[in-house]
């Protein structure tokens, strides 16, 4: 019945316009009046067809509203929610030190590299320090910030609270060209200070953690790790078949919807198809799971650079201990020259000062006594960054071997932020801090993403053929993936295929169809033009 | 044929498109021939 109405309506429709173009053809056109009939006789069936083209909008509008109005699923936010306050987690891993628990080292880089950025940034990043330092108990003052007289004199500014377009920019225009290394000696001196505190902030965090396991409501570490993993999965399931974030994608084209013609997919199936006949939900069953495996191993590749430098470490002969050790001698002693050449340069500077002002003498003793006070801070910039490289080296050789998992490797030194973000400098000489940061965040949920298995089971000891290892698994289901999928020239394809057949899956298991957001994404831009 | 919104609603997407696509090319062409018979009018 449905068929005959629109076969007969858009054939009745040809029908009609065939009529109407007849009536036309048979009025004359020899003159002026004759024209003005046609032309009105035009007009009269016009308005017919205009009036016809409003009720197909307004219908193409009503269907548009209707498939626009799913609404995500409240248990998204709600997951997303709950998943947050599992952003602690890092507090409950004891393999870090309460260094990397505060996430100071984050903030410190920021001023390593401080000519990336602007003053206002920097100045922010302060405030950011001087914040992580109250959260764990420890309110710093004026007398905190030794290291040299500059130091003192613009952090006295930051810490009254003076407003940046005042005061503040015009201390650092007067400091900067005294001291352009001001700001490698705040990063110089936030360090001092956390090792000044370093006791009480171990023991905040070891406080901390009973806390966290109560607000998380589990009894272990192991629980709270097992809890954050199943909501993540619950959490991408829902994001997965959620109608509105579907349709979402194919909006703003992170979904291409040529890409899902039946057709299209149906080759890519019988692509991958080792059988002719095949359980179906075996199949995407495994696909699924193919998918996620490629995930893993195209993100392996990406952070293999960080990988391989962890490998030699682990395979190095290298006592970082005792390197550590003599860094951290090595701090003390520069540290102890540095306050003892501060207390003589000060005393000094108000002597020449008042000298200066009556004889107008030179003051190259000063400018010398500054020299000195620069060149250790240099030095202990240099020993507080090797510091870092034999602290990270020496947990690599205390944690991890060559059976150990590449989730692991990878999960050790996560929080190490200098050592990532060295590493992908060196990979992307061009790359700008907020990509790093960005990077670093992709990096980090990788690691953690809950359908890990790979990167959770395969050792050190196995990773020469990775690519190998599955492709044979998935052979054994019947998965029609060759060696030369996994090159590099081929992965995105093979990536690009699986993903096809796992999103069309997820489609079929929502409220829309594929035909609703072809019908959507054609026609909301006829509406929108009308 | 009576041309109104009723019968709409029950056509296809692809029809619906098919019967949009069919209007809008008649309704150029009465555009185009009202546009002729007023440059031969003058």
């Amino acid at each position: 019945m449905e068929n005959d109405t629109k076969d007969t309506f858009l054939s009745k429709l040809n029908n009609q316009i065939a009529i109407d173009k007849e009536v036309l053809s048979i009025l004359p056109k020899n003159n002026k009046k004759n024209l003005g009939v046609y032309k009105e006789k035009c007009n009269e069936i016009k308005l017919i067809y205009d009036n016809f083209d409003l009720n197909i909008i307004h219908e193409m509008k009503r269907r548009i509203n209707k498939i626009n109005s799913f609404k995500k699923n409240p248990k998204i936010d709600e997951l997303n929610e709950e998943l947050q306050k599992y952003d602690k987690l890092i507090l409950l891993n004891n393999n870090v030190t309460s260094f990397e628990k505060m996430q100071l080292n984050e903030l410190l880089y920021i001023f390593r590299r401080f000519y990336k950025n602007n003053l206002e940034l920097l100045i922010e990043n302060i405030n950011n320090c001087l914040n992580r330092f109250e959260d764990v108990g420890i309110n710093l003052s004026i007398h905190d910030f030794c290291y040299s007289s500059y130091t003192r004199e613009f952090m006295r500014l930051i810490l009254s609270e003076h407003d940046i377009d005042g005061d503040l920019k015009e201390s650092f225009e007067n400091i900067y060209w005294k001291c352009p290394d001001i700001f490698l000696h705040i990063e110089q001196n936030f360090r001092y200070i956390y090792f000044k505190y370093e006791k009480e902030i171990d023991k905040y965090y070891s406080n901390v953690e009973n806390e966290i396991l109560k607000d998380l409501k589990v009894k272990s570490k192991e629980e709270a790790f097992k809890r954050y993993n199943l909501l993540s999965y619950n959490l991408q399931e829902y994001i997965n078949s959620d109608d509105s974030i579907i349709l979402e994608k194919f909006k703003d084209n992170t979904y291409n919807i040529k890409d899902f013609e039946p057709q299209g997919v149906e080759k890519i199936v019988n692509k991958l198809k080792n059988l002719e006949s095949i359980d179906m939900d075996e199949f995407y069953s495994n696909i699924f799971k193919l998918q996620n495996n490629l995930f893993e191993y195209k993100n392996y590749l990406n952070y293999k650079f960080i990988y391989d430098s962890i490998v030699l470490i682990i395979n190095d002969s290298n006592n970082y201990d005792s390197l550590y050790n003599q860094n951290f001698k090595n701090i003390k002693k520069l540290e102890s020259k540095l306050f003892k050449i501060n207390k003589k340069y000060d005393k000094r500077k108000r002597h020449f000062g008042l000298i200066f002002k009556l004889f107008n003498k030179n003051n190259n003793k000063l400018e010398t006594g500054n020299d000195n006070i620069n060149q250790i801070i240099l030095d202990l910039k240099q020993e507080y960054k090797n510091l870092e490289t034999n602290k990270m080296n020496s947990l690599i050789k205390k944690h991890l071997n060559t059976n150990s998992t590449i989730y692991e490797v990878f999960s050790l030194v996560s929080y190490f932020y200098d050592f990532i973000a060295e590493s992908i400098i060196k990979e992307y000489p061009d790359i700008v801090q907020e990509d790093i940061s960005l990077k670093i965040e992709e990096f980090r949920k990788f690691i953690n993403h809950p359908d890990n298995t790979l990167i959770n089971n395969t050792t050190l000891n196995q990773d020469k053929d990775i690519a190998l290892i599955i492709k044979d698994k998935y052979n054994l289901f019947n998965i029609a993936v060759t060696k030369e999928d996994f090159e590099e020239e081929n992965i995105d394809n093979l990536i690009n295929n699986v993903n096809i057949i796992c999103i069309n899956n997820n489609i079929k298991k929502s409220s829309i169809s594929f035909e609703d957001i072809k019908f959507y994404l054609h026609c909301k831009t006829i509406v929108d033009v009308e | 044929m009576e041309l109104d919104g009723n019968n709409l609603s029950n056509l296809d997407y692809d029809e619906l498109i098919e019967v949009y696509n069919v209007t809008k090319n008649f309704i150029s062409y009465l555009d185009n021939q009202i546009q002729t018979s007023e440059v031969e009018k003058k």
